[in-house]
């Protein structure tokens, strides 16, 4: 990607917003999906490559318990996912990872499933992380069901009714998945094995093809158990009404230390995303239909937001800004005039002196939205890996990486890591679950265990022992006397060239919010109704709005993903 | 081979390493284990001796003076950082079938690397390596090592096929036993609050 300012014909120059605005975890914890979000960039792809859809098999019985198939066939390769659904009781029915039983579980299968690998899989997938499964299969999911709206929806249908939308837009799922796991987890393919693979460019392609076919699944699912309560009334879901269902995701700590252990990757996201609002900005002259489609989506995002309902009060009140800040906006837009010369600079620039961070970031995806021609193509860059950057250049010298970690970390010397308030938290494994926690350093016996997820304070460690040494010195000669840095040397030299993969922000503070970590990575993903459940895991919604695989042929998904206004014409 | 890498990282970890030395375990044993090479049971043998070290000087780390050994890992990561200069003499390395990932990154298109001990010789690309004998013998728990250049067309030694690590299953349960040093104990309060207490998850 380049790394020059944009510019466009009038040279008028657009830099991209400085590293140390953006990679602040209050912005992080304030992103919303846009035209980048890898759902949304699956979609497109699997449209446009005419990819098509079918239910191979559906062997579910009056209780609900049985297997279910749906293959993807592209160009050249099909995928299948293999659904197994359960008798769940009440009783045991948990989002948190310490579950051990499910509604229903899930693999997709690299090509068509035979009887052969359904009877493999029977015996692994429904068990779980303490199953098997193999390189044929890419990844491994469960889901439990949303018991407000499941048995509503069945009801409904049973008696030959179609939901109320408004029953279903504040929840937006039937089933939400607890965890969905790829790349080489309990024997899955490694990501070698199909990261060249075209259909899979991008960021977790595999996971969210499943979940999109999952989504299909839980339909099927509650118009099934309509169908065998009531045979004779019983109906199926309008397709509109139907849209309006995503799949729900609980998603807790696990999901933290990706950002912090992936400073390649996450560089790459932030910085595509950084991009297209530069290009956007860039626009010398937007045009009427571009202005009033721009328009639209403001209206649409306020009737999102307006449906978005949270009980935790810190989520609560950026909602409440949100819902301001939107109103702000339209109402500056139905008084200013769009016609001027980049106007959408100029909005920009207004958004940051008016808007909530909530607010301006919001406006950032919205401002994406009408120019797929100048954002779309960013996607493809929206990967890496970080083994390219491994291998340490102990041939720097010693004052090259004292610059490097006093810019990189500049905004670590405004905290004093001898305060306890500073250094509260410890990331750490638990053995119960081999799950990541946060735990408190001065209270729980845990600092022996603690993962190298503070970057801030490790580089200050480092520039300490560095003092020792003459500015000419090799960093191989530091790293000789201290290997305990060799850690953090590592992510300095990779960060250095990758500055949107480190934050700003003190990930061991008493005060952080792993939740803002949560969502700046789910927004990436295209989560929509970011709904904290404590300040360490939350719900989310997915693909809710999206065309269904029985549909896509016929309807654009990007003109989907926010709520259609009242009066519009459904498709 | 990920999740191989990862439980290396861990395990080197969970034996008292430096995370930074310990990412560098994952990383040699994801290159011997593409190379053909029976990388897990090298690092096994080799995490099991620096913890038993450990135990027996009741230090933080085994120093070279008190085990009289060199440290493949460390040895390995000052070669290819450059810290340490080729060729080189050096009695002792443990394990040295670990060091040839990160000798590997000194050879290049006009020459490769070659590590001899005693009879033993294998010569090593950017890539992959070939030796005069077969995997399992260059399971050397120690030895005197002498690493040179060697003109990369030079390719007298034929190479030999992929095997499988046929005592990897028992070194994996090893290396698993040592990752789970790195994960605290459950309490109670860990339970609930470190994964994050909350509403109800059942609605």
């Amino acid at each position: 990607m380049e790394d020059q300012p944009i510019q466009t014909e009038n040279s008028k120059m657009f830099p991209l917003r400085p590293v140390a605005e953006v990679m602040r975890l209050a912005r992080m914890g304030s992103l919303h999906q846009s035209r980048l979000s890898f759902m949304r960039v699956l979609l497109r792809r699997l449209k446009s490559n005419g990819w098509i859809f079918d239910r191979t098999t559906w062997k579910i019985d009056e209780k609900g318990v049985g297997v279910a198939t749906y293959r993807a066939s592209g160009p050249k390769r099909s995928y299948t996912l293999l659904a197994f659904a359960h008798d769940l009781p009440d009783d045991l029915r948990s989002d948190r990872v310490i579950a051990e039983a499910w509604d229903a579980t899930f693999t997709l299968h690299d090509g068509d499933l035979s009887e052969a690998d359904i009877k493999r899989l029977s015996t692994n997938v429904p068990y779980q992380e303490a199953g098997r499964i193999s390189e044929t299969e890419l990844t491994l999911s469960r889901a439990n069901r949303s018991v407000r709206l499941f048995d509503y929806v069945a009801t409904c249908l049973s008696a030959g009714t179609q939901p109320d939308v408004a029953q279903i837009e504040p929840v937006g799922y039937l089933m939400r998945t607890t965890a969905v796991y790829g790349s080489g987890k309990f024997g899955a393919a490694d990501r070698d094995l199909w990261a060249d693979r075209p259909e899979f460019a991008g960021s977790f392609q595999p996971e969210l093809l499943s979940v999109w076919l999952i989504r299909a699944f839980t339909i099927d699912m509650v118009e099934h158990m309509a169908r065998m309560r009531a045979p004779k009334t019983a109906v199926k879901l309008d397709p509109a009404i139907r849209r309006r269902i995503g799949v729900g995701n609980s998603t807790g700590l696990g999901m933290a230390p990706f950002l912090i252990n992936h400073p390649a990757l996450i560089h790459s996201w932030i910085k595509a995303r950084e991009t297209a609002l530069a290009r956007v900005r860039a626009v010398k002259q937007a045009s009427q239909q571009e202005v009033d489609l721009f328009i639209e989506l403001v209206q649409r995002a306020m009737i999102n937001a307006e449906d978005w309902h949270v009980e935790h009060a810190y989520q609560a009140r950026k909602i409440t800004g949100l819902r301001d800040d939107l109103k702000t906006t339209a109402d500056y837009l139905s008084s200013a005039d769009l016609s001027v010369a980049h106007v959408w600079d100029r909005l920009y620039r207004w958004a940051e002196t008016t808007l909530g961070i909530e607010g301006q970031e919001q406006l950032v995806s919205l401002l994406l939205e009408p120019y797929p021609h100048l954002v779309d193509d960013l996607a493809a860059n929206m990967a890496a890996d970080e083994a390219q950057r491994f291998r340490i250049d102990g041939t720097m010298k010693v004052d090259v990486l004292r610059t490097i970690l006093k810019e990189t970390y500049d905004w670590a010397n405004d905290i004093d890591y001898d305060k306890r308030s500073a250094q509260a938290r410890v990331w750490y494994v638990s053995e119960e679950k081999l799950e990541p926690r946060l735990g408190e350093r001065f209270e729980e016996p845990i600092a022996d265990y603690e993962q190298p997820l503070a970057p801030g304070r490790d580089a200050k460690l480092a520039l300490a022992d560095l003092g020792e040494f003459a500015a000419n010195d090799t960093i191989a000669s530091f790293l000789m006397a201290h290997p305990e840095h060799r850690h953090i040397t590592r992510r300095a030299q990779l960060v250095s060239h990758c500055p949107y993969g480190e934050i700003h922000d003190n990930t061991i503070a008493a005060e952080m919010l792993p939740i803002d970590l949560l969502r700046c990575k789910l927004s990436f993903f295209g989560a929509t109704k970011f709904d904290p459940r404590s300040d360490r895991w939350l719900r989310i919604t997915m693909f809710q709005g999206a065309p269904f695989p029985d549909e896509l042929g016929e309807l654009d998904p990007d003109s989907l993903v926010y709520p259609p206004l009242p009066d519009s014409e459904a498709p | 081979m990920s999740e191989a890498s990862s439980l290396a990282i861990k395990a080197a970890r969970g034996v008292g390493m430096p995370w930074g030395i310990a990412e560098e375990a994952g990383f040699a044993l994801r290159w011997l284990t593409r190379s053909g090479a029976p990388g897990v049971t090298a690092l096994c043998r080799y995490l099991s001796a620096y913890q038993g070290a450990m135990k027996m000087s009741g230090a933080d780390s085994p120093s070279e003076n008190t085990c009289e050994w060199i440290c493949p890992l460390r040895l390995g990561t000052a070669i290819s950082d450059g810290g340490i200069a080729l060729p080189l003499e050096q009695s002792n390395v443990r394990e040295p079938l670990l060091l040839l990932p990160f000798l590997a990154s000194h050879a290049t298109d006009s020459h490769s690397v070659v590590l001899e001990m005693g009879t033993i010789r294998i010569v090593i690309s950017d890539n992959r390596f070939s030796a005069n004998m077969v995997e399992t013998a260059l399971l050397v728990s120690k030895a005197e090592c002498t690493i040179d250049f060697w003109p990369a067309n030079r390719d007298e030694i034929q190479r030999i096929g992929n095997r499988v690590d046929s005592t990897a299953s028992e070194c994996i349960a090893t290396l698993a036993r040592f990752a789970h040093n790195t994960y605290a104990p459950a309490t109670e309060a860990s339970r609930f609050l470190g994964a994050g207490d909350g509403l109800n998850d059942n609605d």
